[in-house]
């Protein structure tokens, strides 16, 4: 057997019932590595043209990767994708906690679900046998009640589970899956192509397990991580705080989205060590990682919250919070309690609301429609019954169900510009205004307002790097980025070329996280693992003897995978590689009022983009030699032929 | 260059980790070496704090781009960069 993974991928079809397994070669996992890798490999394969995303022509694919559970901080992740019923374009939603290494516990490196099951039904996988079991008896629960349920029917309590709530089961549109109950696949509606298959869940347990090539190797750079990530800024404050700490953050900075992206600031109404003291009762963390930054809150007055669901990152609370006016943390975090519950994705659910509520204040929904609630901005009571109308697709929650650029299309009337999406999802909770950089992330993501496509800007500002080159200041920052070929540190406020560049490098670095199924908490640039360690690392993992350069070369041919994808399925052309038209407005408040992206910037550095990526410059559509330079020649028919 | 005396007010987990909230500090009017002159002291107390700058309430580029110069009593807060997460 090799080592780090099981050379083993478990097929499912739902309509005829049957399983079988299928044993790649070594180069096959060398080229793709796993996660988003698969993802992207299988769906180009295998997917029908022309689908509805909800049929059961869609394929999901469910991946770890060839690291996923060696005992390193970071590999406890894994990957879940297929045509997204929310955009129309490519789909896939990463996520941590447990299942991906206990998947490959049970002998299994990916999953691949075609078909629909006539009835309810959830799939258990143990040590290598994999069963279709009836799920007619949890259908309609919520993800906790269903954990129940399930580790009653199999006997044991610590089944690692992905679920879907009601909203799945309802095909909202931006439906998740709930990893464990306090992890979280958000993303591109992953939650309703379970529901439309019929799939309640994904239910794992293994008693292998992940081999490594070099014990001592693994060994000695867990001892290096153990004893530096508490000297790291990033991994201290995610170890205290969680992503918390970035909802104050980015305040201070005028950066956090308020009032539906219109403001960058808020007034909160409690400081950070006061939320944490009033609500939090522990932190955990995903398998094998010391940084532990999963917050997990409780309360019973004025709202419960049920621990069980974890804690807010700081994406819900913006998006729950302050972009829909509620300043109120408690109530924040009640909203987040409820999307897990349902299984809802918090940043799409957020923005959606907002969405309503600003065509709300100008008239474009009536009381009437919404059936008497105020919908209004900081109604935090508002806030949270239209969560679970939206779950269980009561009254205006069915509407909206459908996303906010879905419902902005048929309110028309200038509605459109209150939908803060991008290829027809909502932009996470990060605003360009204050990072330019990141307004490139979310014109070419192939997902649409996903901002984990690379870095943000701040890390590599000459603020930190280059306006105090004293010879006792080291290149703390610098020094990641020098790994991926990046040089020169460049102002957050910029778009220009040298900014291009490093979102394009930065680009190809996150592509093989989500292909190795990687945390950038532990391994980003200016987090304690290094991209260098990274390359160590794989190596001690499988026995390979890989580079950098190689690694690169996976990131950057999954984007490419994912463009051709897109192109192919979808049709994508330029003008899909967009940004809402209300971040060309300037922000409304705080220290960067004013502050906007500037049109033509922004679409001259699309161009050098494409560009950069060796794709023509009219509409992104990747060069023939640009595929065959990262082995994807057997891909270029497809795209010729795409009419 | 000329010094000039400024107020620099540390915000959240850069507060946390200098230990006090604000300082009196003789730096450079020009904004770039101020910056470097506020580097070297917060090296004193944690080598890889990710922060940016804001001069008199506005992002430290604006005041760049607008060629501005410090002045004695202009305050200079330091607060958190948030990464992607």
């Amino acid at each position: 057997m090799p080592y780090g993974y099981n050379g083993k991928i478990l097929r499912v079809d739902l309509t005829t019932g049957e399983t079988s397994v299928e044993k790649p070669s070594v180069k096959f996992y060398r080229k793709y590595l796993g996660g988003n890798g698969f993802v992207s490999y299988y769906l180009l394969k295998e997917l029908e043209k022309g689908i509805d995303p909800l049929s059961e022509k869609n394929i999901l694919v469910f991946a770890a990767s060839v690291v996923t559970g060696a005992p390193v901080p970071g590999f406890g992740r894994q990957s879940i994708g297929a045509l997204s019923p929310l955009t129309g374009f490519y789909g896939t939603s990463e996520g941590g906690g447990h299942w991906g290494p206990e998947l490959k516990f049970a002998g299994y490196d990916a999953l691949i679900v075609k078909g629909k099951a006539k009835r309810p039904v959830y799939l258990w996988i143990k040590d290598g046998e994999a069963e279709i079991r009836d799920a007619s008896g949890i259908w309609g629960k919520e993800t906790g009640d269903t954990f129940d349920a399930l580790a009653e029917e199999l006997g044991d309590t610590k089944i690692r589970t992905l679920l879907i709530g009601p909203a799945g089961e309802r095909l909202v549109k931006f439906a998740g899956v709930a990893s464990d109950l306090r992890h979280y696949h958000g993303r591109t509606g992953m939650g309703a192509v379970m529901g439309s298959k019929n799939l309640k869940g994904v239910v794992v347990r293994g008693s292998q397990k992940t081999e490594v090539a070099d014990p001592e190797k693994i060994k000695e750079l867990n001892k290096f991580f153990l004893e530096n990530f508490p000297k790291n800024a990033d991994n201290r404050t995610l170890s205290k705080y969680g992503t918390t700490a970035y909802y104050y953050g980015a305040n201070s900075a005028g950066g956090l989205p308020t009032d539906n992206f219109r403001k960058g600031h808020i007034e909160i109404e409690k400081t950070i060590e006061e939320l944490h003291e009033a609500l939090k009762i522990k932190t955990e963390g995903c398998y094998a990682c010391p940084v532990r930054c999963k917050q997990v809150f409780k309360a019973e007055q004025p709202y419960n919250i049920n621990p069980r669901f974890g804690g807010p990152e700081f994406e819900t609370m913006g998006a729950l919070g302050s972009n829909c006016g509620v300043n109120n943390l408690h109530a924040t975090a009640k909203g987040h309690e409820l999307c897990n519950r349902m299984g809802l994705d918090t940043i799409s659910t957020g923005l959606t609301i907002a969405f309503a509520m600003e065509c709300y204040e100008k008239g474009l929904i009536t009381k009437e429609d919404t059936g008497g609630i105020e919908l209004t901005f900081g109604n935090q009571d508002a806030m949270l019954e239209m969560i679970k109308k939206i779950a269980y697709r009561e009254g205006y929650g069915d509407v909206l169900a459908e996303g906010s650029w879905a419902v902005a299309k048929k309110i028309g009337r200038g509605s459109e510009k209150f939908s803060i999406s991008a290829k027809g999802m909502e932009l996470a909770l990060c605003d360009p205004r204050v990072k330019n950089g990141v307004a490139l992330i979310y014109t070419i993501s192939p997902l649409g307002g996903d901002h984990l496509q690379a870095e943000h800007d701040g890390a590599f500002d000459p603020m930190l790097t280059g306006y105090s080159h004293a010879a006792d200041d080291p290149d703390f920052f610098m020094r990641g980025a020098y790994q991926i070929g990046v040089l020169e540190p460049v102002s957050s406020l910029s778009l220009g070329p040298e900014k291009v560049h490093l979102v394009t490098n930065l680009q190809h670095y996150w592509s093989l996280f989500d292909a190795l199924d990687l945390c950038i908490f532990v391994f980003g640039p200016v987090r304690t693992f290094k991209p260098a360690q990274l390359v160590e690392i794989v190596n001690a993992v499988t026995g390979w003897e890989t580079t950098m350069y190689e690694l690169m070369k996976v990131g950057e041919r999954v984007t490419n995978m994912m463009r051709i994808f897109n192109i192919v399925h979808a049709g994508l052309t330029r003008k899909d590689d967009h940004i809402p038209e209300r971040l060309y407005d300037g922000l409304e408040n705080g220290p960067m009022e004013g502050s906007k992206i500037d049109r033509e910037e922004h679409q001259r550095a699309l161009t050098y983009y494409y560009e950069m990526m060796g794709w023509d410059r009219e509409n992104g559509v990747p060069h023939d030699g640009t595929l065959y330079g990262l082995e994807l020649g057997e891909f270029i028919p497809m795209l010729k032929n795409r009419e | 260059m000329e010094s000039v005396k400024v107020k620099v007010l540390f915000t959240g987990s850069i507060q946390a980790a200098v230990g006090k909230g604000e300082m009196e500090m003789e730096v450079s009017s020009d904004i770039k070496a101020a910056a470097g002159d506020i580097r070297k002291e917060i090296l004193k107390y944690a080598p890889d704090l990710l922060y940016t700058m804001l001069v008199n309430g506005s992002h430290y580029t604006y005041a760049l781009k607008a060629g501005t110069e410090l002045k004695n009593g202009d305050v200079l807060n330091i607060i958190p960069v948030t990464l992607g997460g």
